[in-house]
């Protein structure tokens, strides 16, 4: 579905992302982890569209097409999402009159005819049940006064909306309690089928407990230093991330450029 | 006391010699009044002398450039009224689910052919002033005595537009709502100014709104200018009191013609467990003031002030508030917002003073303006004054361009990047129009503000389309 073939990018001249390589299938959840300033969020921020990134090198190819090319809005619409870290409040904005607006902007690009705001209602509140977020707050303001859980909740019931055929868990797992944790996995495997894909962002196992990835990345500086499957996770939570940095520096060559053999022959190594 | 003003002559502004001229013709001044109400306006007479036009050397007006407002003789309307307004034209400005509770004023005037006041629960008493002072003077004077407003506090005025207001005020509303009733449908108040002399006309209102214990009350107040040709100016000064446990909202809605000039002063006295919503709204106009001065005078007391100013064109708005924590454990919440376009001006001067005894003070004061051009202007002096020390206070204010992120949020679910930004500038006002707690009023204003976004030199997509759009997004915009 998605393949993302040595991709750079930067912000303001700071490179964060140094030749990252993945693909993910169809029916495929994949896990990427690591330590603190990786790049996992840039990754999925790039791949959302965020304006704060700059790709400098590389490509990102959806369903075989160059995405780099598409505006944010654009890649929403052809099934790209992302589940933010830290969903953004938005006093003013009634979040079910602006799902609304997104979900009737995607019918239009999809070809299908728009639902009325009695129509939506019935359809948001059926939604909202798969992470059991009260309808009250599809009433309230955008992510405004929600806790930490319920702006987590409500990602979720976005992703629910808006039907991506990607999704982008940026921690989602981050500031919930186990019981909402549970919920929140719930839904996400509820949302999941063999025709749509995940990318998994998070620092720990215990998230994996309940969305279980078909692959897991670990990512130090900027690149995917590891992959492996469900055990490689086990693996760090025992051992921590120490001994991939290390490794990862011991393979400065790596570092230099995906083909050792480059490196050499240009003196870099 | 004319004769003072009359012998400044040298050095009076076309506006002073015009207010003299008035004055010698009697002006406001009635015959038939009772001798307080003349003593008070004496008094205000005096004061507004010993005041004279403030100016830039006063700090409460030192962003207000009044030398168009001083240049200009304008006449105090004398009472005609056109007549070419039809009921229909009125119907317009007012609010489907309480055109039954209605007072009109047009050029100053009380219009009793215009005005409703049917279905009222016993002891309402819902009027115009003059009414009020002549059929129950004795409460008008008594709670004038109650909120200090009797010859004393006319000769301690602060601001010599209220001082003048005393000694020119024709008419205005009066509400009183007895001890436990709850007035359920907002009382309106039209101040409608036409456009059809050539003379620069001025107005001159006083408003009393009274909620005894327990009482509960909703006041709507707009003005509106027919004409943006017309020079002409609104001065009003509107005094609500909140007894025990009562409540009131109070919505005011300034939507005057360009060549304006409004001077407004609302003044609350909250007694002990009242509550008091004021929502000032500022749309269209040349340049206004509007002072909100709040006396917490009673514990457990709570006070919102909700302020948006949504200016396009020239439009300048002052907005001057005081609250003042008199006694503890009161409460005051304040949010004042300002959009502004084209080359309008907004200015947003707050204090909070906390006075000695008011421990246990809660207090949060907000001023957010969002530019939407790079020739508009704001002023914002969130400031606080404190005499008290066990007390919550917090003060902020905000000036800048719509949010990258709130933006990318958006556009990450798939709106529009266009239509993004009519939606976070909207949701931008909105967070102070859902604080109106009548939604008939809130839809009102919701439309006033998508027009007055829609009629800026370069507005945003989709408010310029709004009202033709056939898309979903600009029937649903009001409801952000």
């Amino acid at each position: 579905m998605i393949e993302i073939k040595n991709l750079h990018a930067s912000v303001g001249d700071t490179p964060i992302l140094k030749g990252v390589n993945l693909t993910i299938n169809k029916g495929e959840i994949h896990a990427i982890m690591g330590p603190n300033g990786s790049g996992k969020s840039t990754l999925a921020k790039v791949i959302s569209g965020h304006p704060a990134f700059k790709v400098t090198e590389g490509e990102i190819l959806f369903e075989g097409k160059d995405l780099l090319v598409l505006e944010p809005d654009e890649r929403s619409r052809e099934g790209i999402f992302m589940a933010f870290q830290y969903p953004v409040e938005i006093p003013g904005v009634n979040n079910a009159s602006f799902l609304r607006l997104a979900y009737n902007a995607l019918q239009g690009h999809r070809g299908l005819p728009e639902l009325s705001e009695k129509e939506f209602d019935v359809f948001l509140r059926e939604k909202a049940k798969i992470v059991d977020l009260n309808p009250d707050f599809l009433e309230r303001s955008v992510n405004t006064g929600f806790s930490g859980g319920e702006k987590k909740r409500n990602e979720i019931v976005q992703m629910a909306v808006l039907d991506p055929k990607l999704s982008l868990l940026d921690e989602t797992d981050s500031g919930l309690d186990i019981d909402a944790l549970r919920i929140v996995a719930r839904g996400v495997n509820e949302l999941m089928t063999s025709e749509k894909a995940m990318m998994v962002i998070t620092h720990y196992q215990r998230l994996l407990n309940y969305i279980q990835p078909d692959i897991i990345h670990v990512m130090v500086d900027g690149r995917i230093v590891k992959t492996g499957g469900k055990e490689l996770a086990l693996e760090l939570e025992e051992k921590g991330y120490d001994w991939l940095i290390e490794e990862s520096e011991g393979n400065q060559d790596d570092r230099c450029h995906p083909k050792k053999a480059l490196c050499s022959t240009s003196g870099d190594a | 006391m004319t004769v003072e003003l009359v012998d400044k002559m040298d050095t009076q502004t076309p506006y002073e010699a015009s207010l003299a001229e008035s004055l010698k013709q009697g002006g406001a001044f009635q015959t038939s009044e009772p001798g307080w109400l003349t003593q008070l306006r004496e008094a205000g007479l005096k004061r507004f002398d010993v005041l004279g036009f403030p100016n830039r050397r006063h700090e409460a007006w030192k962003q207000i450039d009044l030398r168009s407002v001083q240049t200009t003789a304008y006449v105090p309307f004398d009472g005609t009224v056109a007549g070419a307004l039809t009921p229909q034209d009125i119907d317009n400005h007012l609010i489907e689910d309480s055109k039954e509770t209605r007072l009109v004023f047009i050029n100053g005037y009380f219009q009793p052919s215009f005005s409703v006041t049917t279905h009222l629960p016993d002891g309402v008493v819902i009027s115009d002033l003059k009414t009020a002072w002549e059929e129950n003077p004795k409460w008008v004077r008594h709670y004038w005595e109650l909120i200090g407003a009797d010859g004393s506090e006319a000769e301690k005025e602060m601001d010599a537009f209220a001082a003048l207001n005393w000694a020119h005020f024709t008419n205005g509303p009066f509400v009183y709502v007895p001890e436990g009733v709850h007035l359920k449908t907002p009382v309106q108040m039209l101040f409608y100014t036409e456009g059809t002399s050539d003379t620069p006309k001025a107005a001159y209102h006083r408003g009393l709104f009274i909620a005894e214990p327990n009482a509960k009350l909703r006041l709507f107040i707009q003005y509106v200018g027919q004409s943006n040709q017309h020079e002409y100016l609104n001065n009003q000064v509107f005094d609500l009191w909140a007894e025990h446990g009562a409540e009131i909202h109070y919505t005011y809605v300034q939507n005057e013609g360009e060549r304006s000039g409004s001077f407004a002063t609302t003044r609350a006295y909250l007694d002990t467990e009242s509550k008091v919503a004021l929502s000032t709204i500022a749309l269209n106009g040349g340049l206004s003031r509007h002072n909100v001065i709040v006396q917490l005078a009673g514990e457990k007391a709570e006070c919102i002030l909700n302020g948006l100013s949504v200016l396009k064109g020239k439009s300048q708005t002052y907005n001057h508030t005081e609250i003042h924590h008199r006694v503890p454990e009161c409460h005051s919440y304040q949010l004042y917002k300002g959009v502004l376009d084209d080359e309008s001006c907004n200015e947003f001067d707050g204090t909070i003073i906390v006075h000695r005894d008011a421990q246990k003070t809660d207090s949060v004061q907000l001023n957010k303006n969002l530019l939407l051009s790079e020739e508009a202007q704001v002023f914002t002096r969130p400031q606080l004054k404190i005499e008290a020390d066990d007390v919550k206070c917090s003060h902020g204010a905000t000036v800048g361009e719509l949010s990258e992120e709130e933006l990318f949020y958006l556009i990450s679910r798939g709106l529009n990047p266009k239509v993004a930004q009519c939606v976070l500038t909207f949701g931008f006002a909105e967070e102070v129009i859902q604080n109106i707690p009548q939604l008939g009023i809130q839809a009102y204003v919701n439309q006033l503000v998508l027009s007055n976004l829609g009629q800026t030199k370069n507005p945003l997509t989709c408010f310029a389309h709004c009202e033709t759009c056939p898309t979903s997004h600009s029937v649903k915009l009001p409801h952000f």
